[in-house]
């Protein structure tokens, strides 16, 4: 039984320092690797070189869905399948359908954006490899923490610690998985 | 920093000189449409004017409204946008004298308010209205319109004119902070009895219990689109660099796309209750206004006012583009003419008796001179004031700030 290990891990105090860190990774080329902050930090996205989330799309998407939906069954139901004469309104009115056209909207828009949401973050996530890790538990406090996982590419032990080291981070060691 | 001041920038140089050109335009086409419009000549004048009157007071006390705004939430991406609406609302103090001939054409034979003819107090309706639709207490609630809104102007943008004379001491925000919450309470009174009485009244007989959202709605889009433009014209005449930046196009963005859709929800839902139940004292206003030639204004005030804000604001990165932006505020602004022109000259055609629809070259004639007038009152307060709350609280948090 191999132990490899889960990657690399440093402290980081100064938020400044952080983004200058985050930019440096970001320029050297990694790409599994992530930074925790006790709280949102401006700017940080740009810093880690994110791309615009895809979540509006999905978003879009589930308005679309809502919409055909809502228009597609006031149609069918009350102007093709079973005529019922209400009110002398007309069959199908875009006036009458337009409540249940912007409800239906809202609601397929507001469930494939929490359901994108989830999926993009990978949530639930129930057991994370770093988790068990110190300086991880003290990002939920008051540090800023970086990790470099151990299957990117870019990796090594040396490697991944020394830039860790170059770029401001303290108490930058590796971190061994705890269950197998 | 730059210069705070831009009183003496060429923009404001030809904020004043277009102020004055639209003035002067505004006011020889007024008088021709008063010559040139025969037994109805005052008629079309004063709806002209009322069109014009009505669009620019009510964006100038909106001005106020989203002052007040500010501070009640404390707001701080706004801190240095916020003093560029409080010097577009300049027309505030004059509102009173404006009012002017609205009212001389109400006491005369030819009023476009019919409630204020004679033959009113024979109409069953009318007479049951006549204890709040008379004049006395018409001129009663005016007088009390111009007072608070003067009030307002005085006690919250005076108040944070004030600020910027004394860098340490905080004291006149932290009052702004406590006086907004009262002062948003008067705009919304005001606004909604304003709206009842300058424009629902003009279709006496008809009665919407949702007009004064309906016209604060469209008051607040068309002046966040106006702030908006005064932002970016200023940002790209090079003013004002370090203070205002792309976030506040973004935000400003957001606000523009959230209030045009909330017309649209408000507009449709006065207009649904009354196609639903079809009672012909409700849908008279809506049959003269969706049939017919009014009837293409209304697609148009659809398209003008929501499609197009909507479809081109939707996406995040528009909202960052100065052109694109630019497109969409002046998108916002025709369509809160078209709907005024909307609700008034159809009205006015009723009391003149004409088929014809009261819409040429004549209805530009009043938007020219209070647009002047806005523009010039505009210019005199950014030579009067600086053009950024220098000495803001939240200032720092506004030009730092990220979205």
């Amino acid at each position: 039984m191999s132990k490899t290990s889960v990657g690399a891990i440093g402290e980081f105090t100064d938020v400044n320092v952080l983004i200058k860190a985050a930019e440096t990774i970001r320029d050297a080329g990694y790409r599994r690797w992530d930074v925790l902050t006790p709280y949102p930090v401006h700017g940080l996205d740009s810093a880690m070189g994110i791309k615009r989330s895809i979540v509006s799309y999905i978003a879009f998407a589930g308005m679309l869905g809502g919409l055909t939906t809502a228009l597609g069954l006031q149609w069918w139901t009350g102007a093709w399948d079973y005529k019922l004469n209400i009110g002398g309104k007309g069959f199908f009115n875009w006036q009458f359908s337009m409540p249940i056209d912007f409800e239906l909207s809202v609601l397929g828009t507001a469930i494939f954006t929490t359901l994108g949401l989830f999926a993009l973050c990978r949530l639930p996530t129930w057991y994370h490899r770093f988790q068990d890790d110190e300086s991880f538990k003290k990002s939920t406090d008051d540090t800023f923490v970086i990790t470099i996982d151990a299957n990117d590419d870019r990796y090594s032990q040396d490697t991944a610690q020394d830039l860790l080291r170059r770029v401001g981070a303290t108490n930058v060691h590796i971190v061994q998985p705890t269950i197998e | 920093m730059t210069h705070v001041n831009i009183g003496s920038t060429p923009f404001v140089a030809t904020l004043r000189k277009s102020g004055i050109g639209l003035m002067i335009a505004g006011v020889l086409g007024l008088f021709a449409v008063y010559l040139t419009g025969g037994e109805h000549g005052q008629q079309r004048f004063i709806a002209d004017y009322l069109v014009g009157f009505w669009y620019f007071t009510g964006v100038s006390v909106t001005m106020l409204f989203f002052v007040a705004l500010q501070y009640l939430t404390r707001a701080g991406w706004s801190a240095s946008v916020r003093r560029i609406a409080e010097n577009l609302s300049g027309m505030v103090p004059f509102v009173a004298v404006f009012l002017i001939p609205i009212v001389v054409n109400m006491m005369g034979h030819h009023s476009i308010y019919e409630w204020t003819h004679p033959e009113a107090a024979q109409d069953k309706i009318l007479s049951y209205k006549a204890p709040y639709l008379n004049m006395t207490f018409f001129l009663v609630r005016m007088g009390l319109y111009c007072l608070l809104w003067f009030g307002m102007l005085w006690h919250l943008v005076g108040n944070s004119v004030k600020q910027d004379t004394n860098e340490t001491d905080i004291t006149p925000t932290r009052r702004n902070w406590k006086r907004a919450a009262p002062w948003v309470l008067v705009y919304a009174m005001t606004i909604t009895f304003a709206s009842f009485d300058l424009m629902m009244s003009l279709e006496p007989h008809w009665f919407s219990t949702i007009w004064g959202i309906y016209t604060f709605t469209g008051h607040f889009v068309a002046a966040l689109a106006i702030i908006t433009l005064m932002v970016v014209y200023m940002y790209k005449a090079g003013l004002l660099r370090g203070y205002i930046r792309e976030e506040h196009f973004h935000d400003l963005g957001k606000l523009m796309f959230a209030f045009s859709v909330f017309w649209a929800y408000i507009g449709f839902s006065q207009y649904f209750i009354i196609w639903y139940a079809n009672i012909p004292e409700e849908t008279v206003y809506f049959t003269q206004r969706t049939s017919g030639s009014w009837g293409i204004f209304g697609y148009l005030l659809m398209i003008f006012r929501f499609v197009l804000p909507f479809v081109l604001l939707l996406r995040q990165d528009v909202k960052r583009k100065i052109t694109l932006l630019t497109v969409a505020a002046i998108v916002i602004l025709v369509a809160h003419y078209i709907d005024i022109v909307w609700i008034v000259m159809p009205a006015v055609g009723k009391v003149m008796q004409t088929d014809a629809m009261l819409f040429g070259w004549q209805e530009f004639t009043g938007m020219a001179f209070f647009a002047g007038v806005f523009l010039y009152l505009a210019a005199r307060l950014n030579t009067r004031r600086n053009a950024v709350a220098v000495n803001d609280p939240l200032i720092r948090e506004s030009f730092e700030y990220h979205t």
